[in-house]
């Protein structure tokens, strides 16, 4: 999908330097977005056993 | 993406990963605790000790401190201590500031011959370190409310900062601020925060609590920026980065809870000893490679 896309902006590329681009964006963003997601799940995770804990305290400890 | 056995370190296997999860849960403390992204403490450790090359611990933890950071930020976000118009603005200057820092590396590198280049870059770690001890503990007898430099700077236009309470803060010091801080952490490979956490202690003029938040949210996109520089060298190992962080998303929490609980004084001091910390550190390694060549 991405690759005539690269085609149209970048011509005169072959089909193999256009994938290549592709692969090389891909695999840049995913140091990004793997990192950026986990760290945003983890967080969530977090905040999920933080508020299930709160709510199964003793209401007498809530007080 | 590159497998486990081409990392070439001390360790393989899973004793390489359970060393990077155990350091990922140490420097994670780091950074909730001090609004740090850790690379200033990791990078050493995992060359000198762990045997990674070089290249690849710049890439790598510029990555791990994305995921790190931003779960910091979410952390400390919650409990309002980022300023997101100073986060903003200091990172329009950190950004093209890395890339300068990236480029000047490169011309370090090559100008210079190996032994001397690694001098270099291990002087001007020490020296960034115990300038950060000494910024930081400088400032243990400050009030949170007193006024930083960058509000007495007469260079307009001046900005006022809602969410950090401050106002009249100078926008291009502000933007000078980040640029600096670019420049120092694209030339070292780190984040930056360890220089910046106190910057904006002294030069702005934030909380400790605010300036811990805000520095970490800066880290962030600096860090962004500074990774999409390395991995397109192919510089980073996606395994270390998510060994790294599994012990850091555990870490940071601990670190950010801590951080709520401490007295501002308190923190200062502690964050000075771990920079001061980190300069012996690098400056062992430094006599070492003097008297080795």
């Amino acid at each position: 999908l991405c690759a005539p896309a690269v085609c149209t902006i970048v011509s005169g590329w072959t089909a193999e330097q256009e994938s290549k681009v592709v692969l090389k964006l891909l695999e840049i963003a995913s140091y990004i977005v793997v990192p950026l997601a986990w760290g945003l799940a983890a967080d969530l995770i977090f905040r999920q056993i933080l508020r299930w804990r709160y709510a199964n305290r003793d209401p007498e400890q809530q007080k | 993406m590159m497998p486990l056995d081409q990392i070439e370190a001390f360790l393989s296997g899973p004793y390489l990963v359970a060393v990077l999860v155990a350091l990922g849960l140490g420097v994670g403390v780091l950074t909730g605790l001090f609004g740090v992204g850790g690379a200033f403490l990791l990078n050493p450790i995992l060359i000198v000790a762990v045997g990674i090359k070089e290249p690849l611990v710049i890439g790598s933890s510029l990555s791990f401190t994305i995921g790190a950071a931003a779960t910091g930020v979410a952390r400390h976000m919650r409990s309002r201590n980022v300023d997101l118009q100073s986060m903003v603005i200091i990172a329009a200057g950190a950004i093209p500031g890395a890339v300068l820092g990236a480029d000047m590396l490169g011309w370090l590198q090559q100008g210079l011959s190996p032994t001397i280049f690694k001098v270099v870059i291990r002087a001007l770690y020490c020296a960034i370190l115990v300038l950060t001890a000494w910024l930081v503990a400088r400032e243990s007898n400050r009030k949170d409310a007193d006024r930083g430099l960058l509000q007495h700077l007469p260079l307009p236009p001046h900005v006022d900062l809602k969410g950090a309470g401050l106002t009249g803060v100078s926008l291009p010091g502000l933007l000078l601020v980040g640029l600096v801080i670019g420049a120092v952490a694209g030339t070292l490979g780190i984040g930056g925060g360890v220089l910046l956490m106190p910057l904006l202690l002294v030069v702005v003029g934030m909380t400790t609590h605010k300036a811990i938040g805000t520095s970490l949210g800066v880290v962030l996109l600096s860090s962004i920026a500074g990774t999409a520089k390395h991995g397109l060298k192919g510089n980073v190992s996606l395994i270390i980065v998510l060994a790294m962080l599994v012990g850091s998303s555990i870490g940071v929490q601990i670190g950010a809870a801590i951080c709520e609980r401490l007295h501002a004084r308190k923190l200062r001091r502690y964050f000075a000893a771990v920079a001061l910390l980190t300069a012996v550190m690098t400056a062992a390694d430094l006599a070492g490679i003097l008297i080795r060549d």
